[in-house]
């Protein structure tokens, strides 16, 4: 009987196809997630590169090592303008995670071949599948081209251009800090070759050019021009190229204005001025008369003090008696606080002069030209009984000059 | 002895054997032991010449040696990308018989047989290396790993002493594929009137300049740069744009800012519109850009919208895997109004491609 089972235990045991799964002999396996990141992606730039992923077999990494190649496979040329001699001797505390302690760099052992490695005789012991970063500052990029210098372009543009050029860093994780056992793979754990891509600057330019738009517009008659100390409101319409204050009655001041705009992008601003350019028989005669000889003159010029363009002066009546010598006014505010119609000056008169520009309005920047940034230009006309009657007419000039 | 008695150890044995055999994975009687697999060249979709050893379990004479590929443990199907139509054998070792050659009849089932009439007497113990030639290596994801760069693909190898009857040892091995890291990237000019992304360009660029020229107050000029990237890296890529800083004029308080109309973001990119700043320098110009690539968030349809370009670098391009090579556009838009101060702006475009392996 217990041979009869010996037998069957046996055929049983021979019957059944047993296929022993046999593993594949442990070796150095492939860091997953490898990554290169620059700072500086620039070809030939300098910044800081950040070398991360995740271990797929672990250990005790008491060394690391970045070696750089132009290609992937098939030759070991190194780009020789890859330069770590500027990164620091050491790297820890915010320039590392997952991995502890302080890191020592050699830059220098085979810094002919660009293969560098990071070195911390206590190690880290790290799981599979462990997080792990170092950032190394100072690294010297490869630039583009052919040479062994550089990174192959990785593909020329439709032109022939090297917009880029890519190169390869195998980073490799050691149980050992001795540098010569990395340098012959022993002791490798895990492993990764990873691409990174330098790339050329695009310079990106405009240019904006300089623009000015300076506009007159007519005031309506009774429109509030209330900054000018004269009247209140415009005493007639006027247009873009008139002034028509049409009959004057003796002792009773007319005013009108001009609103002015100016949209430029001017850096540094700009100035309007005004100035008379009536060709009176005296310097001083804004308005000339038919009658030669006949002529208004700018305000307040015989005052006790005499009004100026620099010193306004409220409006008053002209009150001379000799005829065509200050026995007509004729004066100009803005309501522009810019110039010197600010302060106290704000709703004073000044007085229009032949061949001089006056600033009545200005910025120092640039501006819009809307409604609210414009400014009125108001003038006054009055005369007094020796103003000899005549049909008077004038003539005066704008002026807009941008500060760029 | 009792019978029943007699079934209980039989049945105690049983268990014991497949306990043994299940979770020890010992050699024994029956089982090659010490295989490996040694590719020459472990890319995939390369031809690479196997080189597969193992040792004798059982003194017999072999006539036929399997080599089942497969792609899990267990799994006979063929890996898509294995080609074995046009294995050779190569050098053997451990095998004396002059009569071997390789049966290619069950390639696309993943089958290799090599035979010999004549059969080889082997002794338990015997290392036995064989060389299959021209073998076409599966792509990466085919076998038992996928969104990696390398796969374990499985091979489960048997000896007979006929024909493919009577098998005499079996075992199942693993072997290696490997991606190779793999990166282009380049930035290419765009001609003016190329439709980008729903943007008609003004301007012509280069692939390292882009010059919007002389611009006039509310009128928008586009210019566009073409981007290609072609990885192998599993885990994909993002190329990021940034400025570097502004674009600032020869004035260095005269710069043109990132886009910012109402809600406009990387993360949600708005129809462009005119710069509405009232002080000068002060939105008063703008400099957006699109990308093309709906593979980025937030841009799966972004036609004609823009995003503000600025020093934060954001994303134009995405793939979460590996790609055989993809081409988008980014397109750039600036306008100034009235008041910007007229100078001469310039500034600098930094792409920086980062692939995860």
């Amino acid at each position: 009987m217990r041979k009869r089972i010996s037998k069957i235990l046996a055929l049983l045991l021979l019957a059944m196809p047993v296929l022993a799964y046999q593993a594949a002999p442990a070796k150095a396996a492939m860091i997953e997630n490898g990554k290169y990141y620059m700072a500086n992606p620039v070809a030939s730039g300098t910044g800081a590169i950040t070398i991360s992923g995740n271990t797929k077999t672990g250990g005790t990494i008491k060394g690391i090592s970045v070696r750089y190649y132009r290609v992937p496979s098939g030759s070991t040329q190194n780009p020789t303008s890859v330069d770590w001699s500027s990164a620091p001797a050491s790297i820890t505390g915010a320039a590392i995670s997952g991995i502890n302690g302080t890191w020592t760099i050699d830059k220098t052992t085979d810094a002919g071949t660009d293969k560098y490695y990071l070195t911390n005789a206590a190690g880290t012991a790290l799981a599979a599948n462990a997080a792990f970063s170092f950032t190394v500052s100072g690294v010297a990029n490869p630039g583009i081209g052919g040479t062994n210098a550089d990174c192959p372009a990785s593909n020329l543009d439709s032109a022939g251009n090297s917009t880029a050029g890519t190169c390869f860093a195998e980073v490799s994780l050691f149980t050992t800090e001795v540098v010569a056992d990395m340098q012959a793979n022993t002791n490798r754990v895990d492993y990764v070759m990873v691409g990174f891509t330098v790339t050329t600057q695009v310079t990106m330019t405009a240019t904006v050019d300089p623009t000015l738009q300076f506009t007159v517009a007519g005031i309506n008659s009774g429109v509030d021009i209330a900054d000018a100390g004269a009247t209140t409101t415009a005493s007639e319409t006027s247009t873009y190229s008139t002034l028509p204050f049409s009959y004057l009655t003796v002792g009773s001041p007319k005013t009108m204005g001009h609103r002015l705009y100016v949209k430029t992008n001017a850096q540094n601003g700009y100035s309007v001025k005004v100035q008379g350019t009536t060709d009176a028989a005296d310097a001083n005669g804004i308005l000339k008369g038919q009658y030669a000889g006949n002529n208004i003159d700018g305000f307040g010029l015989d005052l006790g003090s005499p009004a100026s363009f620099s010193a306004p002066a409220a409006w008053t009546s002209p009150t001379a008696t000799t005829a065509n010598v200050n026995t007509g006014y004729f004066g100009v505010n803005s309501n522009d606080t810019g110039t010197v119609f600010t302060g106290g000056s704000a709703g004073y008169f000044a007085p229009l002069e032949n061949d001089t520009a006056n600033e009545i309005m200005k910025a120092n920047g640039p501006e819009l030209g809307t409604l609210a940034l414009s400014h009125i230009v108001t003038y006054a006309l009055e005369i007094d009984v020796y103003q000899p009657a005549d049909s008077y007419t004038g003539t005066l000039r704008y002026t807009c000059t941008p500060q760029y | 002895m009792h019978g029943g008695k007699v079934l209980k150890i039989f049945t105690a044995v049983l268990l014991l054997v497949i306990a043994y055999t299940t979770q020890t994975r010992v050699a024994q009687a029956g089982s090659l032991t010490e295989l490996s697999v040694a590719i020459s060249d472990k890319k995939p979709v390369t031809s690479a010449t196997h080189t597969i050893s193992f040792k004798i379990g059982t003194d017999s004479t072999i006539k036929q040696i399997n080599f089942q590929y497969q792609k899990t443990a267990g799994d006979t199907a063929r890996p898509a990308h294995l080609d074995l139509s046009n294995a050779t054998l190569g050098t053997y070792t451990g095998l004396t018989a002059s009569s071997w050659s390789i049966n290619t009849s069950s390639a696309a089932d993943g089958l290799l047989k090599v035979i010999s009439n004549d059969g080889d007497t082997k002794t338990a113990g015997d290392v036995i290396s064989i060389d299959l030639g021209s073998i076409i290596n599966p792509e990466i994801g085919e076998c038992s790993t996928t969104g990696k760069m390398y796969d374990n693909c499985y091979m489960g190898i048997t000896t007979y002493s006929d024909f493919g009857t009577t098998w005499v040892d079996t075992a199942a091995t693993t072997y290696y594929i490997e991606a190779e890291a793999s990166l282009e990237f380049t930035i290419s000019s765009v001609n003016s009137g190329v439709i980008t992304n729903g943007v008609t360009t003004n301007v012509t660029t280069t692939h390292d300049s882009i010059a919007f020229g002389n611009i006039s107050p509310g009128q928008p000029v586009y210019a566009a740069q073409k981007l290609m990237a072609k990885t192998s890296a599993a885990n994909g890529y993002v190329v990021n744009m940034k400025l570097d800083g502004y674009l600032q004029g020869l004035y260095p308080s005269n710069k043109i800012d990132p886009f910012a109309a109402v809600d406009a973001a990387w993360a949600s990119p708005q129809a462009w519109s005119s710069p509405t700043g009232t002080v000068a320098n002060s939105d008063t110009g703008w400099i957006g850009a699109n990308t093309s690539d709906t593979r980025v968030v937030n841009w799966q349809s972004a036609a004609g919208k823009f995003g503000p370009v600025s020093s934060t670098k954001h994303a134009v391009m995405y793939s979460s895997g590996k790609d055989a090579g993809t081409n988008i556009y980014v397109t750039y838009a600036i306008e100034v109004s009235a008041i910007q101060p007229t100078d001469q702006y310039a500034g600098t475009i930094l792409y920086e491609i980062t692939t995860t392996y």
